[in-house]
């Protein structure tokens, strides 16, 4: 005992360090954690407090004994737990404190005191105000990218509010919507208005710059924003081209905030920061701080509900859900294009916005009656919302367990390939392993029925690897192919589908959409697997006329892979939902309700009040409590000693 | 359906335990933390090998409450060679492989992180299969 809290009061400071960098590895997967999760983490990381691990050589020699171990972390924990933010949650087994670190509260606290400084600040405004003189601009706009880029530009009218709204005065101004609603055409329209705007009024055009938290999205970005001026030449606006400047950009965002601290970014200029919903909160509030302090202004474009390759907190979303009470006028896109049968884009927007239900509920109810083709080709789908009628595919339907699941997902889906050939499907599993269960229960049925024929095995017989005309693949890794009848060779790159057609001479012949490629059948066993169904991730980004989705388990359906998977469809849903893994159509919305990583502190009401706390200093207070306790177990004073004494004596 | 019979399907393995539950959501979100593109920064994968560490104390505190309700005993004291053992065995390697305070992470070598990461994932995939037989009972039985 006296041992531990001698190594306790002597390490200090390092104990302290100790504890918080257990505390900000805890944070990495979750804004807060709970005592026992400390407890493990400090215990566990006890014995592998090497300076190799720690850089701290202080740490090493740790008293031996496990009591004395025991003490060291209840006396840590309880200084750590004392000197943190805490907030109490209601979990099923009651209420529960959990807590959280000062650098992550740090970051959001400066997110936040940074926007509601950009915000109130002077804009030096734009004449934007007006939606007519933003009809003019977003008309001859578009007519640039018509003739420009010689793609037919559908302004929808809504879309004219949203370019309002992002070019009115701000010097911080964010557009949130998912992928598809036009986010970089506002980008170029950023560009285009703001280069007009200075033509007509007599003003200096501002210098541009733009990034993104990914490196391959931050050269998209300003390649994006640059063809403006190739759309400006080409579509008759010479004037505007010849004054509009090169968008310059950075390898990196951290290089671009590098670039803003040190000065090199010109006050007033405009940086664009796209898919900002990437950001973490460490990032996001050292690019605020930067911009405000150096007086650009700051759009930020971006989908709050992306799947996020980064951890610790989400800024974007921090700003999002605290825009009223930092006055921050926010553009939220809510065009969604694809889904093109009545309802179902308004239930992509209610599954976004926390009302995954009545999407659910509506998909319940829904019943398509039949396809037919419009005189210009384009499949379409008759369909009711009479529930309770028995003819017709249900949008979602409940089945019992996961056999029953993939039994009626199959047989709809060979029912739909006989009676509507030319009509285009993704098949979507929750994850990697309902996608593999999935593929192999088709694959027999669609042999059984004839979907799939001529199956033979071109693996090995102790690897076997069986293919027929009619299977569908992935590509784990690119593979070079010979494009038939012609003598190039394209390296196909790893997740893309592939159809099997046949087999000439030996080779096989595999097609890409409407291209044909001929290719070894050991290449394909080497670098592909069976792919007609996919796991959620991977149909990010498909668009078809029909999606079937098998929920056959819980855990992987939340808010964001929710979405992704009731919005892959043009024209019609199929959804079959396994009763064992959801009894009701409340739980699968409750859990399509939960974002379930990268929650800001500083989301609610409650949370604001975050915003009052002083730094804590936990480290710091952590330490001086340690040194406190150690000084405690110091000899009595002599008084004490002598009075003890007395008191016996009497 | 109340919360208390609940259960939680997650394909192969079915729970009626909120602990174990949580266990397979933490390591359904560590999977994507433990994957990464062959050109990925340092600080990109010290960040990663740092969650992949606050996900095993996390998971391990998840078991040891899921011990203490079901069997009253501490899993750090747990035999080797029972599910439990076995869980925190593969629990405490990862912590070892994953284990840095981030100015010392920071000095490594990107292929030392990223070998790192990958021997934490082929440790992590053992888990569910040793979670799923403690949960059903397979070390009463022995």
């Amino acid at each position: 005992m006296k041992q531990a809290k001698k190594w306790l009061g002597e390490n200090a400071d390092a104990v302290a360090k100790w504890a918080v960098e257990i505390t900000e590895e805890l944070t990495h997967s979750g804004a807060f954690y709970t005592k026992e999760e400390l407890y493990t983490a400090l215990t566990d990381s006890l014995p592998l407090l090497t300076p190799e691990r720690t850089g701290i050589p202080d740490l090493s020699a740790v008293p031996e004994g496990r009591i004395a171990r025991r003490m060291i972390v209840a006396n840590t924990a309880a200084a750590v737990m004392k000197n943190s933010l805490s907030r109490d949650f209601e979990t099923p087994q009651g209420v529960q404190t959990r807590y959280t670190t000062d650098s992550l509260l740090q970051a959001e606290q400066t997110i936040f005191t940074q926007a509601a400084e950009m915000t109130a600040k002077p804009t030096d405004g734009q004449p934007y105000a007006d939606l007519n003189d933003i009809k003019k601009t977003v008309d001859q706009m578009a007519d640039v990218i018509v003739v420009g880029s010689n793609y037919t530009f559908d302004m929808p009218a809504e879309y004219l509010k949203v370019f309002d709204d992002f070019l009115k005065p701000a010097n911080l101004r964010i557009a949130n919507g998912p992928p598809g609603s036009g986010k970089s055409t506002l980008a170029q329209g950023l560009l285009f208005a703001l280069t007009k705007e200075a033509i007509e009024n007599g003003h200096e055009v501002p210098d541009f710059y733009a990034s993104a938290p990914s490196e391959k999205a931050a050269a998209d970005i300003v390649n994006d924003m640059n063809l403006m001026k190739h759309f400006c030449l080409a579509g008759g606006a010479e004037e505007i081209a010849e004054r509009m400047p090169k968008v310059n950009g950075a390898a990196s965002l951290d290089e671009m905030i590098g670039q803003l601290q040190s000065g090199r970014i010109k006050p007033g200029s405009v940086l664009l920061i796209d898919e900002a919903g990437l950001m973490g909160a460490k990032q996001t509030a050292a690019l605020l701080t930067a911009a405000n302090k150096r007086d650009v202004r700051l759009f930020m474009v971006g989908d709050n509900l992306q799947i996020p390759p980064k951890m610790a907190g989400n800024g974007f979303d921090q700003l999002l859900q605290n825009k009223d009470e930092l006055g921050l006028q926010t553009c939220s896109l809510r065009v969604i294009l694809r889904q093109k049968t009545e309802k179902e884009s308004d239930w992509t927007i209610d599954i976004r916005e926390d009302n995954a239900l009545k999407a659910l509920q509506g998909y319940a109810n829904r019943r398509y009656t039949g396809y037919f083709f419009t005189e210009s080709g384009q499949l379409t789908v008759r369909c009711t919302d009479q529930g309770r009628e028995e003819r017709g595919d249900p949008g979602l339907q409940m089945q019992e367990d996961k056999e029953a699941v993939y039994a009626r997902l199959t047989k709809d889906f060979i029912r739909y390939r006989r009676e509507c050939p030319a009509g285009s499907y993704v098949v979507m599993g929750t994850d990697e392993e309902s996608a593999r269960d999935l593929n192999l229960y088709m694959r027999r049925e669609m042999i059984a029925d004839g979907l799939i024929k001529n199956v033979k095995n071109y693996g090995t017989p102790d690897q076997p690897f069986e293919l027929g005309k009619g299977d569908t693949l992935i590509l784990n890794s690119p593979v070079k192919m010979k494009a038939s009848e012609r003598v190039d060779v394209e390296e196909i790159q790893a997740g893309t589908q592939l159809q099997i057609a046949g087999e000439k001479d030996g080779m096989l012949i595999v097609r890409r959409g409407d291209q044909c490629f001929d290719c070894s059948p050991q290449a394909l066993c080497k670098n592909a697997k069976y792919g007609l169904a996919l796991p959620l991730y991977q149909a990010q980004g498909q668009s078809k006329d029909r999606a079937f989705l098998a929920v056959d388990k819980v855990g992987c359906m939340d808010k964001v892979y929710g979405g992704v998977a009731f919005s892959r469809h043009v024209r019609q849903m199929s959804a079959y939902v396994s009763k064992q893994a959801y009894p009701t159509l409340e739980a699968l919305a409750s859990e399509m309700s939960v974002f379930r990583t990268r929650q800001p502190l500083i989301s609610d009401k409650n949370g604001c009040e975050i915003l009052k706390e002083q730094p804590r200093r936990t480290e710091e207070k952590v330490a001086a409590d340690l040194k406190r306790q150690a000084g405690s177990e110091k000899p009595a004073p002599k008084d004490v000693l002598l009075k003890n004494r007395l008191m016996k004596l009497r | 359906m109340s919360e208390e019979n609940r259960i939680y399907n997650f394909g192969k393995y079915v729970t009626s335990s909120e602990e174990i539950a949580e266990i397979f959501f933490f390591l359904k979100q560590m999977e994507s933390v433990l994957s990464f593109p062959p050109d990925e920064s340092v600080d990109f994968l010290v960040e990663k090998q740092t969650a992949v560490s606050g996900y095993v104390s996390r998971i391990k505190a998840s078991l040891r409450q899921f011990m203490e309700k079901a069997y009253r005993i501490d899993p750090d004291l747990a035999e080797k060679g029972t599910c439990a053992g076995k869980a925190v065995e593969i629990l405490d390697e990862m912590k070892k492989i994953t284990f840095y305070f981030r100015d010392a992470a920071l000095q490594l070598p990107a292929e030392k992180l990223k070998d790192n990461l990958l021997r934490a994932a082929a440790l992590a995939n053992q888990l569910p299969a040793v979670i799923a037989a403690l949960d059903a009972g397979e070390d009463e039985i022995k």
